[in-house]
């Protein structure tokens, strides 16, 4: 975890002179522009989801399999740099994470991708010795360096939901029911490759690293997925 | 009109959410320890316990299950105090069952220890009732719950 | 059911069993020959100490312990994970990835705590490998002023069953005292019918298990030991304090096995890496034991199979604690299984 965040703060303060050099938001995109060979999927649909952050009326849908995740994501730019969200994640069909929510890109430099997205939801388990459910909050990252057609990336994000507790208690003069509250965290992140096979469509390949519950040790996984987009008018 | 819906969506939002739902029966206990052994009164410390009279379902059902335990001071005889009963376990009756600590280390019949330390123990006739009293001889050395 | 979440369980299943595969790999090899090679030599090996059983057997209190224990993802789903691990079929392949030969398998009446496992179960199981599992008989302890009885016949009946061969007793599971002559019947019995017994002795995580002295220490057994010289006791997990993961009371096992012929010890579960963190208190209790001159009273027993690989992995463990503390090839043959066959007067396994 301690080198995690070291190497991220190298990232950051590599990046930070190029940032601030970047001083205003690049144009929106021109998807009728056909762009050089190096540049020419940097606004694709796989790029936006890796990175994060679509061009406004662009959108990009992610199915992903794998263990412990299946995932579906949609996410459609709105403009200002501003993405809306809206997804579900399971862990084998028995927890369930439906969320919606909005990403903002924070660097957006032709091969350096970085975004936040804040995401609200619910959060429910169904194993009988373990049943929670609860609203969720969820805060998440990505970095993502596209170049040509390959884009490595980076996801780390901050998981949280609100457990309500209830105690009931009869006494002599009546039942006294109490609440108490109290939070499960979890911790992911995703280390992975995508390949662009056009601008619409990609692959993505990743490893996983939850981080469920502590201190209850948690089994890295790997995801498949395949992502797809587009956008809603030429401009 | 407005108020009472926010205040009925904010109670079916928590009863959705209700994770952990513990339901207690609060019950006043007081009553009186004896021994078997006129000699021994005065003497060491009571452990006493509270213990549904038999708990679980199926083949999880058994006798006794630890609810609360006390302490009484040395050479104290009477007894008061508040039990907060689980009442979702499928748990049946009340007991109560105590131990006379003589040589005072807190292990009942300790193998390097007292080997006469009397336990007993009682059902609580009335449960469920808010208030219950009774009366416990202790008269059998060396008995765990399940010994008796 | 709906399909899809039996295509879901499938999936994990499937999952499950890849990690079963690559947990009890060794070296990026799988053991497929019996057996343990120290030496250059092949040891034979028989573990006396396996639970099989059932979930749902399994107290709600327990089951949330366990379940909370389990890794994600595995947690998510504890049943599927326990009928895999649980199974007969799950044991005998931990047995075959960890070259052992022969395995003893145990029933217990703890509704408190452990759960249940029936003596039926345990001769069911028994009898789909019976050249492989050896069952050992339990008995319910509550309401023992009334049910006494019943309950030494029931016993009775049970070790009379093929591959049957001792008793098993777990007095702080069970909630019984050490010292009861209560119980002292089961002993008799036990004697009468050449049936050693295993007793868990020390302290237990499970919920619902007494972590009285009188229930856990093994110094609350001796007058039992001492009367019932005719019985067989095998103190279990060396008394180790499992709460505090600590020794605890291996010197009073020790001691007992030093004084009385009919006292035998089995090292299991204390020098599992959840309750010896640090690998050095299986060491030192080999260590200590064969310093103690009671090599000759070990019966090898790993408390598996627990998750997958564990078998193995205890295994490893406690005969890298024989190297580390001088154990010869013929005190590590005797330890592994020699001990064993002399107790239950068996023929120790071929290779």
């Amino acid at each position: 975890m301690k080198r995690t965040l070291t190497g991220l703060l190298g990232v950051a303060v590599w990046l930070s002179p190029q940032l601030a050099s970047a001083s205003e938001p690049p144009p929106e995109r021109d998807h009728s522009l056909p762009g050089t060979k190096r540049t020419r999927y940097l606004e694709s649909a796989p790029f936006d989801v890796v990175g994060g952050g679509s061009r406004k009326g662009d959108w990009a849908v992610e199915l992903s399999g794998g263990t412990p995740w299946q995932r579906v994501r949609t996410q459609l730019g709105i403009g200002k740099g501003l993405t809306t969200l809206i997804e579900m994640d399971t862990v084998l069909g028995r927890r369930f994470r439906p969320a919606a929510g909005v990403g903002l890109r924070w660097i957006d430099r032709p091969h350096v991708r970085m975004s936040g997205e804040l995401l609200l939801g619910w959060d429910w388990q169904l194993t009988p010795d373990r049943q929670r459910r609860g609203p969720n909050g969820e805060l998440r990252m990505r970095l993502a360096f596209p170049v040509g057609r390959v884009a490595p990336y980076l996801v780390l994000a901050t998981r949280h939901t609100l457990l309500m507790d209830r105690t009931t208690l009869e006494t002599a003069a009546g039942p006294e029911v109490s609440w108490d509250a109290r939070q499960a965290w979890i911790a992911w992140g995703s280390l992975g490759l995508v390949v662009a096979i056009n601008e619409h469509v990609g692959l993505d390949f990743g490893i996983d690293f939850p981080w469920v519950d502590p201190p209850t040790p948690s089994i890295p996984g790997l995801h498949v997925g395949v992502l797809f987009g587009g956008w809603r008018a030429k401009r | 009109m407005t108020r009472s819906i926010g205040l009925s969506c904010w109670v079916a939002l928590a009863l959705g959410c209700v994770n952990e739902d513990l339901r207690f029966y609060e019950v006043e206990l007081s009553g009186t320890i004896t021994t078997a052994d006129p000699a021994l009164d005065g003497q060491g410390e009571v452990h006493l316990e509270l213990h549904h009279e038999r708990v679980g379902l199926g083949e999880f059902e058994h006798p006794f299950g630890l609810i609360e335990s006390w302490t009484l001071a040395t050479g104290e005889r009477e007894f008061t105090g508040t039990g907060l009963v689980p009442t979702d376990n499928g748990a049946v009756g009340l007991v109560v069952y105590a131990w006379l600590d003589l040589d005072g280390d807190g292990v009942l019949c300790s193998v390097d220890g007292d080997r006469s330390e009397p336990a007993g123990f009682v059902v609580l006739d009335g449960y469920p009732a808010h208030s219950l009293e009774f009366v416990l001889t202790l008269s059998e050395p060396c008995k765990g719950p399940e010994g008796l | 059911m709906s399909y899809t979440h039996g295509v879901i369980r499938t999936v994990h299943r499937l999952a499950f069993a890849l990690a079963l595969a690559l947990g009890s790999a060794s070296f990026g090899c799988s053991e497929t020959e019996l057996g343990v090679v120290v030496d250059g030599q092949r040891l034979p090996v028989i573990d006396m100490h396996l639970h099989p059983g059932e979930w749902s057997s399994i107290p709600p209190a327990t089951r949330a312990f366990l379940t909370r224990n389990f890794p994600f993802p595995f947690n998510t789903d504890p049943e599927g994970v326990a009928e895999t691990v649980l199974s007969p079929e799950g044991i005998a392949s931990e047995l075959d990835n960890a070259g052992i030969s022969q395995a003893g398998l145990f029933a217990i009446y703890a509704p408190r705590s452990a759960g249940v496992a029936t003596n039926e179960l345990i001769q069911a199981h028994v009898a789909t490998k019976p050249a492989r599992f050896f069952g050992f008989a339990s008995l319910k302890t509550d309401d023992w002023a009334t049910r006494e009885a019943a309950e030494l016949t029931r016993l009775e009946q049970a070790l009379a069953e093929p591959g049957m061969i001792g008793v098993k007793l777990a007095h702080a599971h069970q909630r019984f005292r050490m010292d009861d002559p209560a119980y002292y019947s089961i002993y008799e019995l036990a004697a009468q019918l050449g049936a050693p017994i295993y007793l868990h002795t020390g302290t237990s995580p499970a919920p619902g298990t007494s972590q009285d002295p009188a229930y856990t220490d093994p110094a609350y057994l001796e007058d039992a030991i001492a009367s019932h010289p005719q019985t067989v006791f095998i103190l279990g997990h060396l008394g180790y304090d499992f709460i505090n993961k600590q020794i605890g009371a291996l010197e009073t096992c020790i001691s007992l096995a030093q004084t009385y012929e009919n006292v035998y010890l089995e090292p299991s579960a204390l020098g599992s890496a959840f309750s010896d963190p640090e690998g050095t208190n299986l060491v030192m209790a080999m260590g200590r034991m064969r310093e103690a001159g009671v090599v000759d009273r070990i019966i090898y027993g790993s408390d598996g199979p627990q998750s997958p690989g564990f078998v193995k992995g205890y295994l490893d463990r406690t005969v890298a604690a024989m190297r580390e503390t001088g154990y010869t090839i013929d005190e590590m043959r005797a330890v592994l299984a020699g001990n064993f066959a002399k107790v239950f007067n068996m023929p120790v396994p071929t290779l």
